[in-house]
């Protein structure tokens, strides 16, 4: 195979001749289309990324959007407990006391109460004793008040 | 007359008609809340639903966006498949060959 070479003329004056080997001039046709190519595939990589980007963002969203779910479902939650609360069945309670005459330890009161006590409000009997008096019953009806 | 005797057996039964008013009034009063408490769940529950909704759409969009990535891969593979086929071709490109490439490429217009 004998020496081939090829030349770029310009036709601009005073322009300087470069001469390369078929060798070279064929590693240099070789890099300006891996550079083509190349820019081919960056264009691809940018749609890329963008996708990724816009990928990114929609997975923000949706983290947002599944917070919201959570926050609402929190709500309706905390909405069926004081359904619940209210919808409480009613309770019987018996208490056992003592209650003093004003701030005095003179005739106190022993008393025992069997109340049905409802959300707002209790009813009850109350049986009392006191040391000089003979002993009683009453009814006892209360109203929650807070 | 009758009246009479009505007024009468209301003072006879006032702890009756009190524990009665008392029961009937909180019953109301706990209905009404009630009432408002499952409008409010119901608001929450279209609210849910309608998230629902959105993050299901935002589920079928990352999956569309994944299709389009992978059509991205494969088209980054079918250009380097056809930058090897072009390297080989220069690589049994004549002289003439090269010479028309530079001139293709770097003509003046």
């Amino acid at each position: 195979m004998g020496f081939s070479s090829i030349s770029q003329i310009v036709t601009q004056k005073n322009d300087s001749v470069v001469t390369l080997s078929e060798t070279i001039s064929r590693k240099v046709v070789s890099d300006l289309v891996r550079y083509d190519f190349a820019k081919n595939i960056i264009k691809e990589q940018e749609i890329r990324i963008k996708n990724y980007q816009n990928k990114e963002i929609q997975f923000k969203n949706q983290l947002d959007i599944k917070d919201s779910i959570i926050f609402y479902q929190k709500g309706m939650l905390d909405i069926q407990k004081e359904i619940i609360k209210s919808k409480k069945p009613l309770e019987i309670h018996g208490y056992v006391g003592v209650q003093s005459t004003q701030f005095t330890l003179r005739e106190p009161t022993l008393y025992t109460n069997l109340m049905l006590e409802f959300t707002r409000f209790n009813i009850g009997a109350q049986y009392f004793v006191q040391p000089s008096n003979p002993p009683g019953y009453s009814v006892v009806l209360e109203y929650n008040l807070f | 007359m009758l009246l009479n005797k009505f007024l009468d057996s209301l003072e006879k039964q006032w702890l009756a008609i009190i524990v009665a008013a008392l029961w009937l009034f909180t019953y109301t009063a706990s209905q009404e809340k009630n009432n408002a408490l499952l409008e409010q769940t119901k608001y929450l529950e279209v609210k849910v639903i309608e998230l629902e909704k959105k993050d299901h759409e935002s589920d079928k969009m990352i999956d569309s966006l994944s299709k389009v990535d992978t059509v991205i891969v494969n088209r980054i593979k079918t250009i380097k498949q056809k930058e090897y086929v072009q390297i080989r071709i220069i690589d049994s490109l004549p002289v003439s060959g090269l010479q028309q490439y530079f001139t293709d490429r770097y003509s003046e217009k």
